[in-house]
């Protein structure tokens, strides 16, 4: 019953409603996280280039196409597991697999690669070779590759590209630019200038894959739809080709971007959440308990027991944590455990402190002398006659708490001194701002981790408001 | 003759729950020259909020309307500073309630006065602002020395003597005083009040006296007016609202006030003030009115004059609203007739009569009106007594100096014996020890010699893991409500608490024994008080859920300290009356600490008086309040105020000075410095013996020379008697 009183006068303040929508959303977030993120999501995501390779680097949200008059290209990636046309040759086959995508924007896309997975052959290696299929019909070749062929002492059948992928950076490829001007030559005559338009091709060829030669050499860009087309031969029927994927590199990326590795921040920054409310709540609860507790007994009980946890609490106080931290770090290896075990030792004294001074005028309090002569036990009187009048601050310190605590890992993270293994806000910062993110215009990379950490802030800013008439009955309505 | 008028004044405060009116069209004049207007209200009358409205001290929520004219002053129109400068402290000043807040506790007083005339730019240079203050300090009886002390070198009464000062020091025509010795005792009050006297009549300044007792403004005022939840019920002369008031509600007051003399009994209304956010269409007095009647409820009353007594609020008085519904207008007159003819000889009693929609007071064991009904414990059973303390002295020890402590003989050698089913009152001025006895039976404070002994029981120095059972038997009613109620518990588990320590291990056992323990209190009924929290209820109801919390244990001793004295006056009776119901129904024992002697006369069976730690006299009520013994128990008596209009014509014969501190006890008799009798030599050297004077009336003076063997009497209280 009182439970359901207390989020029901918590539902009846404006604040208390916005932050436990709030936390309620966070909360569901987290949950989410927790379900669908691999726990070793840090080492074996996060921090492995390969995972982000495909992605550009540094670049803005998508949605900031909406905001400016030019539309930059999107990011698109293509994958194929089935091919579209398979046609048998001698005993062989022939399997293409077509990867299409529509080029609208107003600057072609910033590369275009071309990534083949798990590949399995009886003797003969598969060959394939990459055509790029423009709207106007002129079809560009690429590539021809062949599938790595059978080591010595290997013997069949031969599994290729299955724990790293084998990617192509087709608009690297050093006969690009050639193989572009040949086919566009054939394809328009007319363009007259060839000699400017190799040119240059040789510094943007990505124009001219998506372009159109105008008589100046330039290029106009070509929307429509384009296939990159792979062309697998294979010698036996049984040879696999598992799956290929294009990708058509955009100046824009997701919902958050990403960073210089090319990192969707999206999917760090949603990782941080989780990490962070730990923290938070953890700490705050640790640290709130532990501080009230002590507050209590050292100002009610009094004597030598006060004088103990006081002095103790005075050293805590005082000892100066970031040296200490950093020393610790040093020593024993920067994992979250031991930042927020610092954070929580450190961060009870000061509590102790101010409930103890509460505590005092308390002790001698009419109500306390009236449950004293009820016959009421010391915990019984620190539990109903003592506490509840320091509730509303520590409640409002407990809440208080976590944003303070989120935010001591943020600046701990930003000193370098965070867990590398875990992704935080915190770090996600301390990276851009490494990285020079600020300086670069980078925006995207350093505003959505502060703006969630003040989110995260504001939500338990709002419940500590809420809580107010819940814990403090006489500021009810009456 | 110049005037102070204040003409339909409303003070309204908005709030996040609504406009509050605290004063609503309050009007009245007062000549300038040395009248003075007592304006009586309990709390929430908004006497206050009319204090701070003619000095302009509200807060920004409040806004004013109104005429307010001090002789040719508009003080409603005037700007701010204009008033700063011109009006306020020049023309009206201010003295607050407590003068301890009011006062800078880091500057001497004589400074603080002299910043009177320096800050005015009068042109008065620092030397002679010292000289005046310290004339002053002499007219208001504090000598000029008093001057070079700072503020907490001072006791109550000499910081309220230094804030009269301080408010006169401009010879303001008027003096606003509010509340000014309700932090005080009553010999102290006396002073003041005698103080107040003087300075009116020496000086020529009119007084407005806000109090909440109409007995102690008859010490004072020429005209009283009643206010009631932001109203005046009834304003008029002195000595006809006194006498004869008009007004139900006055009469209620005057009613309420235990009296020293005579055989009526204090009566009490029930039921709380209305609230001031949302006033009801009739009269505000309606709820609790034990005469309302037929137009009362739908339609508000006009302040009319009533013959040539004092005007009145009352339907009784003047001619009935259009509408009133003639099928009831027979039953209406007749009630209204029949009030009418008796209105001004109506007895005080009539508070109790049954009224239609006002909930009968519950009567006391003892029928209304009769005379004084207290016997001296006829009934007491001859059994062991249930309390006895022996030679009880405890000290406190305050730190004095880097290494010193020194000894606060807050108790020293009480004798005392309690028997099954009394009920004693100890009464004393603070500082006297009668709270510390109280702590001493309740064992939260450990005595540093002699013995406590409950039920057969030596309990001086059990641990508080042996004392269980004592705890059980022994509860306790404090003195402020607000400050010893968790206002983080329901009342249900506020008079839970007790079982959930001692009691019952069931839960639907000790629903039950709380309910009925609310039923007892008469917190009627009970089930909808449960769920509430302190704060929604008024000081009465908040008492007796202290009460209720004290009773669920059925213990055999309640101590209850100042049980009423944060009470409003007309509700105190009926607190006093529940105890002693209770006493009397339950053969409980209950040693109330109190101050006011007048009620102790009409509610206990004995009296203690006690005087900087120790009892100096003690007897059954009727005796000791009839023939007092002892000075000090004289002086305090000739200190209570009674309501009669007689008073603000002499001045009080008290007992001058103050207490010493009990840090530093007098020697021999500690009363020997302030006793109109001492006789040196024989008083200042040794503490009196006990003497008896029949009846289990013992008093310790000098003036009464003990029988050879008496010199080691012992107070014997009902034993003697028995």
């Amino acid at each position: 019953m009182r439970r359901r009183s207390a989020i029901s006068q918590l539902l009846a303040s404006v604040p208390g409603r916005l932050g436990l929508g709030l936390l309620a959303a966070l909360t569901l977030l987290s949950l989410y996280v927790v379900a669908t993120y691999p726990l070793d999501f840090g080492p074996a995501r996060w921090s492995n280039p390969a995972v982000w390779s495909d992605n550009p680097s540094a670049v803005p949200p998508a949605w900031t196409n909406l905001l400016s008059r030019e539309r930059r290209p999107v990011h698109q990636v293509v994958e194929a597991h089935e091919p579209s046309e398979v046609a048998t040759s001698g005993p062989g086959e022939t399997r293409v697999f077509e990867l299409t995508f529509v080029q609208d924007a107003d600057e072609p896309p910033t590369f275009l690669s071309f990534t083949l997975g798990e590949v399995r052959y009886a003797a003969r290696p598969p060959q394939y070779a990459l055509e790029l299929v423009r709207p106007d019909g002129v079809r560009i070749p690429l590539a021809r590759e062949v599938v790595t062929g059978p080591r010595p002492a290997e013997s069949g059948p031969y599994v290729r590209y299955a724990q790293t992928p084998h990617r192509l950076l087709l608009s690297a490829e050093r006969g690009l630019p050639e193989a572009i001007a040949r086919a566009l030559s054939s394809a328009y005559p007319e363009a007259a200038n060839a000699e400017a338009m190799r040119e240059a091709l040789r510094t943007r060829p990505l124009a001219g894959l998506f372009g159109v030669p105008a008589a100046d050499g330039s290029f106009e860009l070509l929307p429509g739809r384009y296939a990159l087309e792979a062309r697998f031969a294979v010698a036996d029927p049984g040879d696999v080709v598992s799956s290929v994927r294009g990708v058509a590199g955009g100046a824009v990326f997701g919902l958050f971007g990403t960073d210089a590795l090319g990192r969707d921040l999206a999917e760090g920054l949603l990782f941080g959440l989780p990490i962070a409310l730990l923290i938070g709540v953890l700490t705050s609860t640790l640290s709130t308990v532990i501080g009230t507790t002590l507050g209590l007994v050292s100002g009610f009980v009094g004597g030598r027991t006060d004088l103990v946890i006081q002095r103790v609490a005075d050293v805590m106080n005082n000892v100066p944590v970031l040296p200490l931290l950093i020393f610790l770090v040093f020593i024993l290896g920067s994992q979250l455990w031991l930042i927020l075990a610092i954070l929580v030792v450190f961060s009870w004294p000061g509590l102790a402190i101010l409930v103890r001074s509460m505590v005092l005028p308390l002790r001698a309090s009419p109500e306390v002398d009236a449950a004293r002569t009820l016959g009421a036990s010391t915990a019984h009187i620190l539990r109903h006659h003592v506490f509840p009048h320091t509730a509303p601050f520590v409640f409002a310190q407990l809440i208080f708490f976590v944003p303070g605590a989120i935010l001591a890992e943020a600046g701990l993270s930003f000193l370098g001194l965070g867990d590398p293994s875990l992704p935080t806000w915190g770090q996600i910062l301390e990276q851009g701002f490494r990285t020079g993110a600020v300086f670069l215009g980078y925006w995207w990379w350093v505003v959505p981790p502060g703006l969630l950490i003040v989110l995260t802030a504001v939500t338990f800013m709002l419940l500590a408001l809420g809580m107010e008439t819940v814990v403090n009955p006489r500021l009810r309505e009456p | 003759m110049d005037r102070l008028t204040v003409e339909d004044l409303h003070v309204t405060y908005r709030s996040s729950h609504g406009a509050v009116r605290a004063v609503d069209g309050v009007s009245f004049e007062l000549a300038l020259g040395g009248e003075a207007l007592g304006v009586i209200g309990e709390s929430g009358s908004g006497k206050s909020s009319l204090a701070r409205a003619l000095m302009r001290l509200l807060p920004k929520s409040a806004s004013v309307a109104g005429r307010m004219q001090l002789g040719e002053l508009d003080l409603g129109t005037m700007s701010d500073e204009r008033f700063r400068v011109g009006v306020r402290w020049r023309r009206l000043a201010m003295v607050p309630q407590s003068a301890m807040h009011a006062l800078n506790p880091v500057l001497r007083v004589g400074e603080q006065l002299a910043e009177c005339w320096r800050l005015d730019l009068d042109g008065v240079g620092r030397r002679e602002a010292l000289r005046r203050s310290g004339d002053l300090l002499e007219q208001v009886g504090l000598g000029a020395r008093t001057g070079m002390r700072y503020p907490h070198e001072l006791s109550g009464g000499m910081r309220q003597r230094a804030m009269i000062a301080m408010a006169l020091a401009l010879e303001p025509a008027v003096l606003i005083l509010d509340e000014p010795t309700s932090a005080l005792d009553v010999s102290i009050q006396a002073q003041i009040m005698n103080l107040l006297k003087r300075l009116r009549r020496e000086r020529g300044v009119s007084m407005l006296f806000i109090t909440h007792d109409l007995a102690l403004a008859s010490d004072l005022c020429d005209g009283l007016g009643v206010l009631y939840a932001g109203q005046l019920r009834e304003i008029g002369g002195a000595d006809e609202v006194l006498t004869a008031p008009n007004d139900p509600y006055t009469r209620a007051l005057l009613a309420s006030i235990p009296r020293l003399h005579g055989g009526t009994r204090p009566t009490f209304l029930p039921g709380a003030p209305p609230d001031p956010r949302a006033p009801s269409p009739g009269c505000r007095f309606q709820p609790r009115c034990p005469v309302a009647f037929e137009p009362c409820r739908e339609h508000a009353p006009a302040l009319v004059e009533v013959g040539a007594g004092p005007r009145a609020r009352c339907w009784l008085y003047q001619p009935l609203p259009d509408g009133v519904g003639l099928a009831s207008e027979e039953s209406a007159n007749g009630a209204a007739g029949a009030d009418r003819g008796t209105s001004s000889a109506a007895p005080p009693g009539a508070m109790g009569a049954p009224a239609r929609g006002v909930s009968r007071p519950p009567t006391p064991s003892v029928p209304e009106g009769a005379p004084v009904p207290v016997t001296v414990s006829a009934a007491s059973p001859a059994g062991p007594p249930l309390v006895r303390l022996e030679g009880v002295s405890l000290y406190y020890w305050v730190r004095r100096g880097l290494f010193g402590n020194a000894p606060v003989k807050a108790l020293e050698q009480v004798d005392l014996t309690l028997d099954r089913g009394e009920s004693v009152a100890v009464v004393g001025e603070s500082g006297s020890g009668k709270s510390t006895l109280g702590r001493a039976l309740l064992r939260l404070g450990v005595p540093l010699r002699g013995r406590v002994v409950f039920d057969g029981q030596d309990v001086t120095a059990l641990p508080e893991a042996g004392l269980r059972g004592f705890r059980r038997q022994v509860q306790a009613v404090f003195q402020d409500p607000y400050a010893s109620l968790s206002p983080y518990m329901r009342v249900f588990d506020l008079v839970e608490e007790p079982l959930v320590v001692h009691g019952p291990p069931s839960r639907k056992a000790r629903r039950e024994r709380v309910l009925a323990a609310l039923e007892q209190v008469k917190l009627r009924p009970a089930s909808e008080f449960v769920e509430l929290y302190p704060h929604t209820l008024s000081g009465g109801q908040r008492q007796r859920v202290s009460i209720a919390r004290a009773m669920v244990l059925e213990p055999q001793l309640l101590v209850a300290d100042e049980p009423v004295s944060m009470i409003d006056a007309s509700s105190r009776a009926e607190i006093l009356y529940l105890l002693r119901e209770l006493q009397e129904g339950r053969d409980l024992t209950v040693l109330n600490i109190t101050h006011d002697l007048a009620s102790a006369r009409h509610f206990a069976d004995r009296i203690v008086v006690m005087y900087l730690g120790r009892v100096v006299e003690l007897g059954p009520a009727r005796r000791v309040i009839e023939s007092p013994k002892h000075p000090y128990t004289r002086g305090l008596l000739a200190a209570v105020p009674e309501p009669d209009p007689a008073n603000r014509h002499r001045l009080r014969s008290v007992i001058e000075g103050e207490p010493p501190s009990a840090l530093q006890v007098p020697s021999g008799c500690p009363f020997h410095t302030r006793c109109p009798e001492a006789m040196p030599g024989i008083c200042d050297v040794t503490f009196p013996a006990v003497t008896h004077h029949g009846e289990g009336h013992d008093v310790a003076c000098h003036l009464y020379p003990a029988e050879d063997d008496g010199a080691k009497a012992e107070f014997e209280g009902g034993d003697a008697g028995a």
